[in-house]
């Protein structure tokens, strides 16, 4: 049972010829089939719209309205994508409700032709084709997409490419709209008191690091139980190793340590952020000072407003900390 | 094992993440995927086929059937759709356990696989056949057998399937329970924790999100059902000028190609299990703290 080495995810890394690493997440089949869908809905209401105009004008026009609705059908059968991905940066409305977009693989906005190209060869991923009359329905029509070259190509790379972007060298990537975390706020003043307590010769090292992080950020979702089950893995042998009483809360140690790694050693300034509920990596005073003024926003978004809080003091553990 | 280092990332995902990251899976293990899941779908699909073929053995594939020969067709197709939906889970319980190791990076080979499933073989066989409905659902087709109409034992099919149905949005991840946290079925001193307990304490908090991705797995899953038994389809009017149903397309194709769907989505399930544990449990943060646990050992040491 053999296997590929690279870890397994939607991310990828792409390198710039400068040597600097973006990480994009890439839209597999299920995200662009929804963002197709849209726009296979916006092209059919366009197309009842040119219907209707062609019932009112071929009254007087004739013939002529129909061969507008025929150039239009065809334009907006082949043209459509190609149009809106080259004057919108890679996107269709479909793919903007969706929040992904076309890039290179290199991770530049497409050109004209690559969009051309990659939408034209939708027609080739879309197949088979099959007809009603295969299930039985008397309407020997091809109108039933299958969509399994694409989905197959798609899913035999790591870009979940289809043919259109293999061929013109693009992928469909996810808009980043994610907001940089800052230090957790901790309320509770004992988890600073214990840091007092941690001998100061301990080298936290990065994995420790942002394996605190980590817990701190995302304890404040997990039920008691669950945070002392959580933390006793790590709790237990640091409590050994610091020679601290063997009831102190797992919990509050694995704060305290977090306390010392990302802010105690950081400097005062961060300290007051911290202990006032500021993040640390907020904007500078002027910015806040605009917000004031109601030049921005003045709610942050989520990470300031999902800060974790310490509950008060509570239980037989706190009570020995203390 | 290096718990923080797992071969399939592990962090909170989306529906539509989840959707795709499987393909990436499917893709990743392609080859064991295909063994594993070889190892449940051959002997049932050998059973179905002695359950529901002989539907088909008095149809003659010209251009057109008669009423009674389309009404058997019709019989089949929707028999076997109901069957495949029950035996699901089941079908998948070799490919979860491989699952289970290979997000570790562990390459289990097929007889440990199997050496290791062999003590858990009463509970699942216990949740499967009989609570799950496969037992019943094998029973009354083999009443029906050889009835030329449309029996009631095949309407109480349906009723056991929209029973099965209930149980895997509500509770879609037993096998991944019973598999890789090895609960028993029965509370003991040394477990106190059973199946049905962590069943009911991990699925009871989010039912409402289990029941939109049951959904919209259902939706995939009868659109993927479609798209390759379309394939099928049209190889077989493309290479042997055979454009409508032949005994060979709905014998062999057809089921064919819902076990295909079953395997992805098994791995579909694996995945939306690990991001249940991850949302509601913290699962990836006590992988890291236990990871930094050993590793704080090994520095001591």
């Amino acid at each position: 049972m053999q296997a590929d080495v690279a870890q397994i995810d939607t991310k990828i890394e792409v390198v710039t010829p400068e040597n600097i690493a973006f990480h994009y997440q890439v839209a597999g089949p299920a995200r662009r089939a929804m963002a197709f869908l849209i726009d296979l809905v916006i092209r059919l209401g366009i197309l009842f719209g040119v219907g209707c105009l062609t019932a009112v004008f071929g009254i007087v026009a004739g013939g002529v309205a129909i061969l507008g609705y025929l150039i239009a059908y065809f334009l907006l059968d082949w043209f459509y994508g190609a149009l809106f991905e080259t004057f919108m940066n890679g996107q269709t409305p479909g793919k903007r409700v969706l929040g992904i977009r076309v890039l290179t693989v290199d991770g530049q906005p497409i050109n004209g032709l690559q969009a051309v190209i990659r939408n034209v060869l939708r027609s080739v991923d879309l197949m088979p084709v099959l007809s009603l009359e295969m299930f039985g329905i008397p309407a020997p029509m091809y109108i039933i997409p299958t969509f399994m070259v694409g989905l197959v190509i798609m899913a035999t790379n790591r870009r979940f490419q289809r043919l259109g972007d293999l061929v013109c060298r693009t992928m469909v990537v996810m808009e980043e709209r994610q907001w940089l975390a800052g230090v957790a706020r901790l309320d509770d003043p004992r988890a600073m008191r214990l840091a007092d307590y941690l001998p100061a010769d301990f080298q936290i090292t990065r994995t420790l690091a942002q394996a605190l992080a980590h817990y701190v950020e995302r304890r404040g979702y997990y039920s008691e139980a669950r945070r002392r089950e959580v933390a006793r893995h790590l709790g237990e042998p640091l409590l050994r190793q610091f020679g601290l009483p063997h009831d102190t809360s797992h919990d509050l140690l694995l704060c305290a340590l977090y306390y010392r790694a990302f802010v105690a050693d950081v400097g005062d300034e961060a300290r007051r952020k911290v202990r006032q509920g500021e993040s640390p990596f907020g904007p500078p005073d002027a910015t806040a000072a605009a917000a004031a003024a109601g030049q921005f926003p003045r709610t942050w978004p989520l990470p300031q407003q999902q800060m974790v809080t310490l509950p008060p003091a509570a239980g037989p553990d706190a009570a020995r900390i203390l | 094992m290096q718990l923080d280092r797992t071969r399939i990332a592990v962090r909170e995902r989306g529906t539509m993440e989840l959707l795709d990251i499987s393909w990436h899976v499917l893709r990743c293990y392609g080859r064991p995927l295909l063994l594993t899941m070889l190892l449940g779908v051959l002997p049932l699909l050998a059973l179905n086929h002695l359950l529901l073929g002989w539907l088909l053995t008095g149809v003659e594939f010209r251009s057109t059937w008669s009423l009674e020969e389309a009404g058997n067709v019709v019989r089949y197709v929707w028999n076997m759709s109901l069957l495949v939906f029950i035996e699901a889970p089941l079908a998948s319980i070799a490919a979860t356990a491989f699952l289970g190791q290979a997000v570790f990076l562990e390459q289990p080979k097929l007889r440990q696989l199997l050496r290791e499933l062999l003590p858990l073989a009463p509970a699942l066989a216990w949740c499967h056949l009989v609570v799950r409905g496969v037992l019943p659902a094998w029973l009354l087709l083999a009443m029906a057998r050889g009835s030329q109409e449309y029996t009631g034992w095949e309407a109480l099919l349906i009723l056991l399937a929209m029973y099965a149905m209930g149980l895997r949005a509500f509770r879609p991840y037993i096998n991944e329970i019973a598999i890789l946290e090895r609960l028993p079925l029965w509370k003991s001193r040394q477990a106190p924790m059973t199946l049905g307990r962590r069943s009911a304490l991990l699925h009871n908090p989010s039912g409402a999100d289990l029941l939109a991705r049951w959904l919209c797995a259902a939706l995939v899953a009868c659109l993927l059902v479609l798209g390759v038994y379309g394939v099928c389809l049209f190889l077989s009017g493309v290479l042997l000028n055979q454009w409508r149903p032949t005994p060979l397309l709905l014998l062999l194709a057809l089921p064919l190609s819902m076990w295909f769907v079953v395997g992805y989505i098994g791995v579909l399930r694996f995945m939306s299990y690990l991001d249940l544990r991850i949302r509601h449990e913290g699962w990836e943060v006590e992988l890291r703290l236990r990871a930094e646990a050993a590793r704080l050992a090994s520095r001591l040491v």
